[in-house]
């Protein structure tokens, strides 16, 4: 499973967090790019390779592009990857389209949390439902 | 009108007294099996407790120009059971990789939108009909009697075969047949397999790791009948025990692990590798090479013609593989074992693995021996082998393969090494659970994986301190538990049927079974209970409630709830603090006036005093224990231990009361994360704010640099 945390700050940012089990996601990329990285080797290719798929898989409505932050490896194969945005602080109503990993694994789960103030969605994202429209004022 | 009364007074009572009973506390009868002659009430194995008994005389010839299997075998079965048999039953392991398996048209998958060649290659490799075309499974060319008459056909059921015996096999007779086969044996690589072949391009050799490579008898006891329910894969295996005798042919210049002792080393090793083997014996500290690096390098530049046969004897298995290879470097070592017999820890691995394996194999194989043992029972067979295998981990008895590959350097990071200590303590373990304590895996995932990964978890930790555990502490199972129900099975499913494998099958048992150790019964209590356990059921066929009964009964504590909430639902830990009123003595003043002098000495009312009710509401599900912290004005701190019994009338919602004889500032609920508390901003009196991943990330870069680069000067 992958679990995607969105923190909607009231000033406007946004903060991303996706935690993975770093293998699956290696796993992921190799099967969908062909190319084999280490998430735990720091070099630039792998940064852009991640960004890449991460963007590719992942889209919430209202964010201005998203910038690649960085990311954390730890030896218990959990990998966290982050990103910061802007978002219009008028909206409320946002579309999320998460598809991580689910090519790879029947049984994929992305968990996803927005949070806004004290007010917390929770979507589960698997291989039949990987688009959801959330209203976070709801 | 009253007619009309009556009745709805009658559906009144009748809802009420009707009602199910859902309380969290109600005994578990309803959910296991009836106590029998087989298997007592108290979790032990009833008086009349049976089991069967398959010996195997195996031939096979591993062919290493062709990649092929072909094995002739004499099973003798032995019916210790009350009841006569009509049939028996053995699995075809290998019929899982034959055309047509049910196991690819099984397989579920969707189109990618990606259009690129390596998600085609992908998908038409894992789901094309004829694309793969590997010819896999057994080919039988002979099923005999020898006992005579006793059956004259056979039907092959996909991956199970059952012999049509003529008459019923009566209680406590046997019967004796010969089974010829071969098969081509799967490249792990390309089509996976939890055995078969690697193939190292650049040199042209082969190494095999063989298992499930003969036909074996299935199970058959006082629970399931005969086990025979289909492998599709995934739901591994439920063996009978018994001895065997391995007859292995190889190329002359392979070396070959196998389970069992070796009978005819001087035949097959040289007198250097015998001599070395016979220090190894002797030496408890650092592993003996048997066969060096420069000598395996040396062997796999040429090939042997001719071949060499290696004879293994195993008493009271389950099962045999073994692996053969001319690239194979060999260390071993001897480990002492409380209330045992010194046993040898070894290790099989190509130049690839080093220097990796040297360092590593061995010593986590003798770890993982003295700790299991330690908590189970002294490890019963002579040997436990890792042996090197890209890619996988998987056991049998007394032998596994395991992966972690080095860089061509030789270079290797913190991660494959920690990944390859991990997998060989691992797969290690499962000598215990399920190849001794035979549990019964293609029903239940979780009877042997759970139980070893929560055992690997204290080996990990008393191999390295602060070893990075991946599974065993309660804080890593919450990402899991607090996901959709709809996506997580409760741990008493069977294997084929579960979401999430690893997280439901290895990682909440183990750590369930951690958290019952550590913060519900205390260590004491619980290892005594968990090595009853193993000590009742080594080398028997144990069921969940055999486990579930000898925990309770053996420690005294009622622990339904526990395994009900946990092993038989998905519910999650969500524990919050609702409310906190607060009191102090000032608050009491007029009633302390009434209070004779007596009662102001016995209550100690010249001190201080400050009273706290906290309403405790359950929100995800499960009952646990609270611990709650308070830290006073003056910085110290005490922590109030409360059994779970606390929700035992109101699951839902309780308060209690605490007198404090100093002013409380805060309260912590879990402060120290060991419930599995999927939501620890509720835990906290006043509020909390936990910073996020994100937050101490950007914190931890930012401190990297000086304050100018961080105003940008």
């Amino acid at each position: 499973m992958s679990i995607t945390t969105i923190q909607l700050h009231q000033n406007g940012a946004v903060d991303l967090t996706f935690k993975f089990v770093a293998h699956d996601l290696e796993k992921a990329i190799e099967l969908e790019t062909g190319v084999a990285i280490q998430v735990d080797e720091q070099d630039q290719l792998t940064d852009s390779i991640l960004e890449t798929y991460i963007k590719n898989h992942f889209e919430i409505s209202g964010l201005e592009e998203a910038n690649y932050l960085g990311r954390e490896f730890n030896l218990d194969e959990t990998f966290y990857v982050y990103f910061t945005a802007r978002y219009d602080t008028t909206l409320s109503k946002f579309n999320v389209r998460n598809t991580l990993l689910l090519q790879t694994f029947e049984a994929q789960e992305n968990i996803t949390h927005i949070n806004k103030g004290t007010t917390q969605k929770s979507l589960s994202f698997k291989r039949n439902l990987t688009n959801y429209t959330v209203n976070i004022n709801e | 009108m009253n007619k009309l009364i009556v009745i709805l007074l009658s559906i009144l009572v009748f809802k009420v007294s009707g009602q199910e009973n859902v309380n969290k506390f109600r005994q578990l009868k309803d959910k296991l099996a009836t106590p029998n002659v087989y298997r007592t009430a108290s979790g032990a194995p009833g008086h009349q407790y049976y089991q069967q008994q398959a010996n195997y005389e195996i031939d096979v010839v591993l062919d290493d120009n062709r990649q092929k299997i072909t094995g002739k075998e004499v099973v003798t079965y032995i019916n210790n059971s009350p009841d006569p048999l009509e049939y028996l039953w053995l699995q075809l392991d290998q019929n899982v990789r034959a055309k047509g398996s049910d196991t690819k048209k099984v397989k579920t998958g969707q189109i990618s939108k990606n259009k690129d060649l390596n998600t085609l290659y992908y998908t038409l490799k894992t789901f094309g009909e004829g694309y793969y075309e590997f010819d896999g499974g057994f080919k039988l060319t002979k099923v005999k009697t020898i006992t005579p008459n006793a059956f004259d056909s056979f039907t092959v059921n996909k991956t199970m075969m059952r012999l049509n015996l003529n008459k019923p096999l009566a209680p406590g007779d046997s019967v004796k047949f010969r089974i010829e086969w071969y098969y081509n044996i799967n490249d792990r690589m390309e089509i996976g397999g939890r055995s078969g072949l690697e193939y190292f391009r650049e040199e042209d050799n082969y190494l095999y790791t063989i298992a499930q490579f003969y036909p074996r008898m299935c199970v058959y006891n006082d629970v399931e009948g005969w086990q025979n329910k289909q492998f599709l894969g995934r739901g591994e295996f439920a063996l009978p025990f018994g001895n065997f005798k391995v007859n292995i042919t190889a190329p002359s210049d392979h070396i070959v692990a196998a389970t069992g002792d070796l009978k005819n080393q001087k035949e097959v090793l040289t007198k250097t590798q015998i001599s070395r083997l016979e220090k190894a014996k002797k030496t408890y500290d650092n592993p003996v090479l048997i066969v060096t690096q420069k000598e395996a390098e040396e062997i796999e530049k040429t090939k042997a013609t001719t071949t060499k046969t290696w004879t293994f004897h195993a008493a009271n298995v389950r099962d045999f593989a073994f692996a053969s290879s001319r690239k194979f470097i060999w260390d071993a070592m001897a480990v002492k074992q409380d209330g045992g017999d010194d046993v040898m820890a070894m290790s099989y691995y190509p130049k690839e693995g080093n220097p990796l394996w040297e360092e590593h194999s061995t010593r986590a194989v003798a770890q993982t021996l003295r700790t299991y043992s330690k908590y189970t029972i002294p490890y019963p067979y002579p040997k436990a082998i890792s042996v090197n295998a890209k890619q996988i981990g998987m056991e049998y008895p007394m032998i596994c393969f395991n992966y972690g590959r080095c860089e061509n350097d030789g270079t290797y990071s913190d991660r494959v090494k920690y990944g390859m200590i991990t997998v060989v303590i691992h797969e290690v373990g499962h000598n215990y659970f399920p190849m001794i304590i035979n549990s019964d895996e293609r029903q239940w995932t979780w009877m042997d994986e759970g139980l070893n990964t929560y055992l690997q978890y204290l080996t990990e930790q008393e191999y390295q301190e602060d070893y990075p555990s991946r599974r065993g502490p309660a804080h890593k199972i919450v990402d899991y538990m607090k996901g959709d129900k709809k996506m997580i099975s409760p741990i008493m499913t069977n294997s084929e049927s579960i979401w999430q494998f690893g997280n439901n099958a290895y990682g909440k048992p183990a750590t369930a079974l951690n958290i019952l150790r550590e913060t519900v019964m205390g260590k004491e209590l619980f290892d005594y209970a968990f090595k009853k356990y193993a000590q009742r059921w080594a080398f028997k066929h144990p069921t969940p409630a055999d486990f579930f009964r000898t925990m309770e009964d053996a420690s005294g504590v009622d622990l339904d709830w526990y395994w009900r909430g946990w092993f038989y639902t998905n519910d999650h830990v969500d524990i919050a603090i609702k409310k906190v009123i607060e009191k102090d003595k000032k608050d009491y003043k007029k009633a302390l006036k009434e209070l004779n002098d007596v009662q102001k000495k016995a209550l100690k009312l010249d001190e201080d005093f400050f009273i706290y009710q906290i309403d405790f509401e359950n929100i995800g599900g499960l009952v646990m224990p609270l611990i709650v912290e308070f830290t006073y004005e003056d910085g110290t701190k005490k922590t109030h231990y409360i059994p779970a019994e606390i929700w035992k009338l109101t699951n839902d919602e309780v308060s209690k009361v605490f007198v404090e004889k100093k002013k409380v500032k805060s309260i912590a609920l879990d402060p120290y994360l060991e419930t599995a508390d999927t939501d620890i901003s509720n835990n906290y009196y006043p509020k909390k704010v936990v910073p996020t991943k994100i937050e101490a990330y950007k914190l931890k870069e930012a401190q990297k640099k000086s304050v100018l680069e961080r105003v940008g000067k």
